[in-house]
């Protein structure tokens, strides 16, 4: 970010590809105080989404650019971190020098792919020469799902995020709901992107069909992050999330069903909400989740977890929050994320992008 | 084209049947057992009846406030017709309609219409329906000498031009728009109304059955052929007040008596069959005697039947669904 | 997501139903516009473009001109919903109803109830409606109230582009006749709309934002500006909920309900005009079902009880803006009793 190492530059995060400014509601560090990766830095919001940006690397909270009920454009510097021995003269250069150096409008772009013969909508971030990583999201969501972290992962990388069939932007096919039918889509989706390596990682549904795709790739899959996927938690896929989110009609049951996400129930917002319902009546896409929900999600998730995982010689991550709802973490085999529930990349957003980054880094 | 002995017989118990109706109407009314306001028929028979003797199934109407004889000429059952003036929940419309709304829309009846002037533009929409989807159906439109002067009747006889719809006019002149007269309240010439609009119109006795269902079998015909809308002027009678209280004191006794004696259209289609040997008589006795056992039932069972439970049905029938409060 | 205007949703809305359903016509003045012309045909695509490129997709058997003759037209999208078609009528501005409001209020709207239950009318009747184009009193009116209060009806108000697209898809489909009102200062505003059909159902407020503070209900393009009011709020440390009903008729009394008794604080920002109007119909409610709730008066922020002026300057005086409704939300939320 700076051709000082020693000084970070906070910038303002980009959450997806409407957002193209943000208001700094709060400072939750003051100037001096040290920081350690994870920890909350500051909340900003938009006109539909309210969150934390958290810490990405250890110092200390030297600056602050942008004061409480300011709004800066995505990409501009907020704040800087650095050693107590870096001089204000040196703080002084690199904000003047980044000011200047605000990114232009946003580094999302979407794009449409064939998937044999379904077109999938793909959110495409950075670009370079390291091997792209594709992402999945999970049940009922969209790329949306991965706004807090794909910029942040897309250092001399594309990351491209896909929206799995009948749901985002993709087009809707009931007949498309097995785990495997699934994993072929998304594969041939992934083959249009790139035809050399890559790295996957997948959330919840998206995690298992990751998994599934990552043992039908072989050696093309450099790494394999899964961050509280499906067919691998110490318990089933809840019931009264699945039903409970294919039920919903209305605001207040969906509010109740997307609580169970999250494990400060107050991060579910009305925009939250007001996209799950409208994503379930996209004409035909409660019939597809209902037939996806039924192919994978059952007592069923677990079958051929085991058999794929023996299949994939690529490193593999498994992340999970500890106080996940939807399935609980495993005894083993897994990071657990203390505070955090079903969506660690949205709750616990910098320390997963974190995570991932080594993670992608020692698999190269 | 000739009327068969069938066709004869089957319009005589249509009239009849209408004339009985009104008059057991008329007499419930009198006894005070119909709630609202009822518009007699009587007196117009042979228009409702040859007009929809041309019609098939398929086809729809429109009728207006003096709507019972276009039911019963369509089809529908003088029972539950008598139950819904009477208010009760057998009725043609579970009693929430009455006799100004009386509707059938399986037999293409598209409701009796207690605003004058409400039936123009409807079928130029049932008949949009028909020429859109392909069905041959045509729908003629009921209405009397007041609706002339409305705009929707202005209006739907250019649009029916303009999209060439199947459509027939039916302009009943009964001289009487409420307790105005025609002569006062329409200038000029109805058929010369039409025929402004490039529309082929006739002027039609409305006391004779077979020159009505001649010019509406002609108008209906080509309709259906796609050669657009026609209007018929039919010329009848109202052997009633405007509705069930009014005393129709604007017509004199002795103008009334030479009405019904000299211009009752059931009369003259009587004497033209028989004297013409076509029908015999006892056969119109016979079915006389039928069609008043028919309404004696139809008034028995609408007596007797319950009223609507408001706390089943007062708030039912207003939408398909409703995601709200009513 | 895709970008479109509010204009280009409702185009792609008809297109998609039309595409999916052959029961669906359209009729309306100028809806192709040309007609008769010899010059381009489809010159207009409807008064403000929204059926532009209808035609050329359905032909004019689907896409019908009409003359000049609202009662007409209005009363045969009537007629021809009861047989079987699900016909989308527009006309130009809603203030034109007077000319055959008996099309709607008394044909329409009550076919099924003085039937007996038997009858459908699956009509659409689309018109421009609102303020604010410098169009005077016979072409800017709010009149929702109007069709709210008439029973059989069902009324919609959308306040922005995925709204109208899904309200209108849900309109043309619904079995009920839908009055569906097009603000016409919102043709050009542009939001995310999903290219896939889709539908938003009746009688479900937005919650457009979340806020302890105050509760705004507001309709149509007044949601843009309470939005507005509430940033400005914001900065000033009063949070705002705002909730667009989208549907007058039904109306999500529930959802009013809820915040009105969270916030305890409600103003009601209509541009109709005051009395009989959407601003005192959701304060009755409030009043009458949240009383035990509310910390402070109910607020109705509407033009006043007179026509739409012309000159700027009076116009702009008489739409409700960001300030006045900023105002009444701070009176509210600093109300003591």
């Amino acid at each position: 970010m700076t051709a000082d190492n020693r000084i970070r530059i906070v910038t303002m995060p980009k959450w997806g590809m409407t957002m193209t400014e943000g208001k700094v509601s709060a400072w939750l560090k003051e100037p001096g105080d040290p920081v350690e990766p994870g920890e909350e830095l500051l909340e900003v919001e938009t006109e539909k989404i309210a969150n934390a940006v958290e810490a990405q690397e250890s110092g200390v909270l030297r600056r602050i650019l942008v004061q409480p009920g300011q709004t800066a454009p995505c990409g501009a510097p907020l704040a800087l971190i650095a050693e107590a021995d870096v001089t204000e003269a040196e703080l002084d250069a690199v904000a003047e020098g980044a000011e200047s150096a605000v990114a232009e409008g946003g580094g999302l772009s979407t794009a449409r792919v064939d998937a044999g013969g379904l077109s999938l909508r793909v959110t495409s971030a950075g670009g370079g020469e390291g091997a792209p990583l594709i992402l999945l999201h999970g049940f009922g969501s969209d790329a949306g799902a991965w706004m807090f972290v794909q910029e942040a992962l897309a250092q001399g990388r594309a990351v491209h995020a896909i929206d799995l069939p009948s749901h985002g932007d993709s087009d809707v096919d009931a007949g498309v709901a097995t785990l495997e039918a699934l994993a072929e889509r998304v594969g041939a989706a992934v083959d249009a992107l790139t035809d050399g390596p890559l790295h996957l990682a997948g959330h919840s549904l998206g995690g298992r069909i990751a998994l599934r795709l990552a043992a039908r790739r072989g050696k093309r899959v450099r790494s394999l992050t899964l961050i509280a996927p499906a067919g691998m938690g110490g318990g089933p896929v809840s019931r009264d999330f699945v039903d409970g989110f294919l039920r919903a009609d209305k605001r207040r049951p969906m509010k109740e069903a997307l609580r169970l996400l999250v494990a400060d129930e107050g991060a579910v917002t009305s925009e939250m909400v007001e996209r799950a319902l409208a994503a379930k009546r996209i004409d035909g896409a409660q019939e597809a989740l209902e037939a996806i929900a039924a192919a994978c999600l059952g007592d069923n998730a677990p079958e051929g977890v085991a058999e794929d995982r023996a299949a994939i010689s690529a490193p593999v991550l498994v992340l999970w929050g500890a106080e996940d709802r939807v399935i609980a973490p495993p005894a083993e085999g897994a990071e657990v994320l203390e505070g955090v529930g079903h969506l660690p990349q949205m709750e616990a957003a910098s320390r997963i992008a974190a995570r991932m980054a080594r993670h992608l880094e020692g698999a190269e | 084209m000739q009327l068969s002995r069938d066709d004869l017989l089957a319009a005589y118990r249509t009239m009849r049947t209408i004339r009985e109706f009104e008059s057991r109407v008329h007499a419930e009314a009198q006894a005070g057992r119909v709630p609202g306001s009822t518009h007699l028929y009587a007196g117009q028979e042979a228009v409702a009846t040859g007009v929809c003797m041309a019609l098939r199934e398929g086809d729809t109407i429109a009728s207006t406030h003096r709507g019972h004889g276009h039911c019963i000429a369509m089809g529908l059952d003088v029972g539950p017709m008598m139950a819904e003036i009477l208010g009760k929940a057998t009725g043609t419309c579970k009693g929430k309609g009455g006799s100004m709304h009386i509707a059938d829309l399986e037999k293409g009846m598209l409701g009796a219409n207690g605003i004058v002037g409400g039936g123009p533009p409807l079928v130029c929409g049932a008949a949009l329906a028909a020429k859109t989807l392909g069905t041959g159906a045509v729908s003629v439109c009921f209405s009397g000498d007041g609706a002339v002067n409305q705009g929707t009747t202005a209006e739907s006889l250019n649009l029916s031009m303009v999209w060439t719809l199947p459509v027939i006019f039916v302009v009943e002149d009964n001289g009487w728009g409420e307790a105005t007269s025609a002569e006062f309240a329409v200038a000029g010439d109805i058929v010369e109304r039409a025929r402004g609009y490039g529309m082929p119109a006739v002027r039609v006795d409305g006391l004779s059955l077979t020159e009505v269902h001649e010019a509406a079998r002609e108008a209906v015909g080509r309709a259906r052929e796609g050669g657009g809308p026609s209007l018929l002027h039919v010329k009848t009678e109202r052997f009633f007040g405007h509705f069930n209280g009014d005393v129709d004191t604007y017509r004199s006794e002795a103008w009334k008596a030479e009405q019904r004696a000299n211009r009752d259209c059931i009369l003259r289609f009587r004497a033209m069959a028989t004297e013409a040997g076509l029908v015999a008589a006892e056969d119109l006795d016979s079915i006389d005697r039928e069609v008043a056992a028919l309404l004696d039932e139809a008034v028995r069972a609408a007596r007797a039947a319950p009223e609507p439970d408001p706390a089943r049905v007062l708030t039912t029938d207003v939408y398909v669904s409703y995601e709200g409060r009513l | 997501m895709p970008q479109k205007t509010f204009r280009a949703a409702l185009n792609e809305a008809l297109h998609q139903e039309m595409a999916a359903d052959p029961r669906v016509v359209i009729f309306g003045e100028d809806i192709t516009g040309g007609v008769g012309g010899d010059g381009e045909a489809d010159a207009w695509g409807g008064a403000f473009g929204v059926s532009k490129g209808l035609l050329a997709k359905f032909g004019p058997e689907r896409v019908l001109d009409t003359p000049i003759s609202e009662s007409a037209f209005v009363g045969a999208a009537a007629g021809a919903a009861l047989m079987g078609l699900r016909p989308v009528v527009e006309i130009m501005f809603v203030d034109f109803i007077g000319v055959c409001l008996d099309q709607v209020m008394n044909q329409a709207a009550k076919f099924r109830y003085m039937f007996g239950g038997k009858a459908r009318t699956p009509m659409v009747l689309r018109a421009t409606f609102g303020a604010g184009a410098r169009s005077a009193s016979q072409h800017s009116q709010a009149l929702y109230p109007i069709f709210t209060h008439i029973p059989g009806l069902k009324v919609v108000v959308p306040s922005n582009p995925a709204d109208a697209k899904g309200l209108l898809i849900q309109a043309i489909r619904d079995d009920d006749p839908v009055i569906f009102l097009e603000h016409k200062m919102l043709y050009d505003t542009v939001g995310e709309v999903p290219d896939k059909p889709y539908v938003t159902p009746f009688g479900e407020a937005r919650v457009v934002r979340e806020g302890d503070d105050v509760t705004i209900v507001a309709l149509g393009r007044m949601v843009g500006r309470a939005e507005e009011a509430a940033r400005t709020l914001a900065a000033e440390g009063i949070q705002a909920t705002i909730l667009d009903p989208r549907t007058t008729s039904p109306l999500d009394a529930d959802t009013i309900l809820e915040f009105a008794e969270e916030t305890g604080r409600v103003v009601v920002v209509d541009e109709a005009n005051p009395r009989c109007g959407m601003a005192a119909d959701i304060a009755a409610l409030v009043a009458e079902e949240a009383f035990g709730a509310l910390k402070a008066p109910i607020l109705k922020v509407t033009p006043p009880h007179t026509p739409v002026p012309y000159a700027p300057s009076l116009e702009d005086a008489y739409l409700p803006d960001a300030a006045r409704i900023a105002e009444a939300a701070r009176r509210a939320a600093r109300y003591q009793a």
